[in-house]
């Protein structure tokens, strides 16, 4: 959305008319009717771009709240195989949603910068992670590349309790297992 | 238990809850009451009072319903075992199957489904107490709570049941009028676009009063539309002038 974007004060709820199909470029939350008028879809705010003549109209509360590109989510590994994981997204950073219900994807060329041999070498289930969507169709993919993205809690594949960051290296605190992940600079049990 | 038929229309001319032809029942509305849904209402038709709840877009469960190139929309209307006088068994009946049919086709008119392909659209109805005008409050409440989760829709529905009781056609009608009245016309309407999105007739009208019945029943949506429009902006406008 560009800087020309004006907020109006006004509060327009699914089918009010917002204006006629001449006036503006539709854009998301609204819709042209089969008369040629230009209805909002949603309750919420009406914004006006006067200079490339866009209208939008934006949910009040930003509801439906669903991963798009470029957000970043938790989420906990459900599988693992050789080249690919499957993540049970729980919850998008930054907004206040409670949680999501959705499944990503994460390939091992989005697993790490580095050669990998198999996926077993940077995830395992139930590890807690950091991830960025890249597209915004359902299944979502995932990317855990960069440095802050990546484990941010995992357990002992011995005896499942907590393991803890030394350095660069996953050490278990009670067996003294030591275990391999593409960990996120955030992990959070050092 | 058959009952002697009471008196619908009195003398003067009002109905047997003292309303005239084509007055509303006390209406009452309220959206967002349920916290753990992402769209919710509720909704009192005089003595029907509907609960709706709606969830989603999320993902769909069992997986392969999901639809490729569109959002799948499932609707239950359901009555509570303790909403009419004799208890409701809980299962779904024949007829609750029909009326979550009807009104999730209503609804389908409606929403925006392609927006959100290989996703569900979940809504819940729950009757609470039944006087007469169940599917067209349910339908009320569904659109309430479509809106109040974001879900993008052409506009919102209104529901209302036109009857004719001792051959005159009367609005809104309840349990009694239904129950002893010669025909029930529910009806789904979206006032903005001026679409019928539901449309149901038991009994027997003529074309002339069918026509006069429809005229009413828009009559009576679009005041129930007036007063939905009202409720969601009552709700919301505290968030707006926060900003």
């Amino acid at each position: 959305m560009s800087d020309s974007m004006a907020s109006t004060k006004k509060l327009v709820s699914p089918g009010d008319e917002l204006g006629v199909e001449e006036e503006y470029f539709t854009g998301p939350g609204t819709y042209i009717d089969r008369k040629g008028k230009i209805r909002s879809q949603l309750l919420g705010k009406v914004l006006i771009d006067i200079v490339n003549r866009r209208i939008v109209v934006k949910h009040i509360k930003g509801k439906p709240r669903i991963p798009r590109q470029g957000d970043i989510v938790i989420g906990i590994v459900e599988s693992v195989s050789n080249d690919l994981a499957f993540i049970d997204i729980t919850s998008i950073e930054n907004t206040n949603v409670k949680s999501t219900d959705f499944t990503g994807i994460i390939h091992i060329s989005q697993a790490s910068k580095e050669y990998l041999e198999t996926m077993y070498d940077a995830l395992r289930v139930g590890d807690v992670i950091r991830a960025k969507v890249l597209n915004n169709s359902n299944p979502y993919q995932l990317t855990i590349k960069d440095p802050n993205l990546g484990v941010i809690a995992a357990f002992c594949t011995k005896c499942g309790s907590l393991l803890k960051k030394q350095d660069d290296r996953l050490i278990c605190p009670v067996c003294g297992n030591i275990e391999k992940r593409k960990t996120s600079i955030l992990y959070m049990f050092r | 238990m058959m009952h002697e038929k009471p008196v619908l229309i009195r003398e003067d001319g009002l109905r047997h809850d003292g309303r005239r032809p084509d007055e509303l029942r006390p209406i009452k509305m309220e959206v967002g009451v349920l916290s753990n849904a992402d769209g919710s209402a509720y909704v009192e038709f005089g003595g029907t009072k509907v609960l709706a709840a709606v969830y989603g877009p999320r993902e769909v469960h069992p997986r392969h319903l999901a639809l490729p190139d569109r959002a799948l929309l499932r609707c239950r209307y359901h009555m509570a075992p303790f909403s009419t006088m004799d208890r409701k068994s809980p299962a779904p009946s024949r007829r609750e199957i029909e009326l979550s049919k009807v009104i999730r086709e209503a609804l389908e008119s409606l929403i925006f489904v392609d927006l959100y392909p290989r996703t569900s659209i979940d809504i819940f109805i729950e009757v609470l107490q039944a006087d007469g005008g169940t599917r067209t409050t349910g339908l009320t409440a569904a659109s309430l709570a479509l809106a109040d989760a974001g879900i993008p829709m052409r506009d919102l529905a209104a529901g209302v049941a036109v009857g004719k009781i001792d051959g005159v056609l009367v609005l809104d009608i309840d349990e009694v009028e239904d129950e002893y009245g010669e025909a029930d016309m529910p009806i789904g309407y979206a006032p903005s676009i001026d679409e019928i999105v539901l449309l149901q007739l038991n009994g027997v009208l003529s074309l002339d009063e069918f026509r006069q019945a429809l005229e009413l029943a828009k009559k009576g949506a679009t005041m129930i539309y007036k007063m939905m429009k009202e409720t969601l902006h009552n709700k919301y406008l505290r968030i707006l002038s926060e900003e």
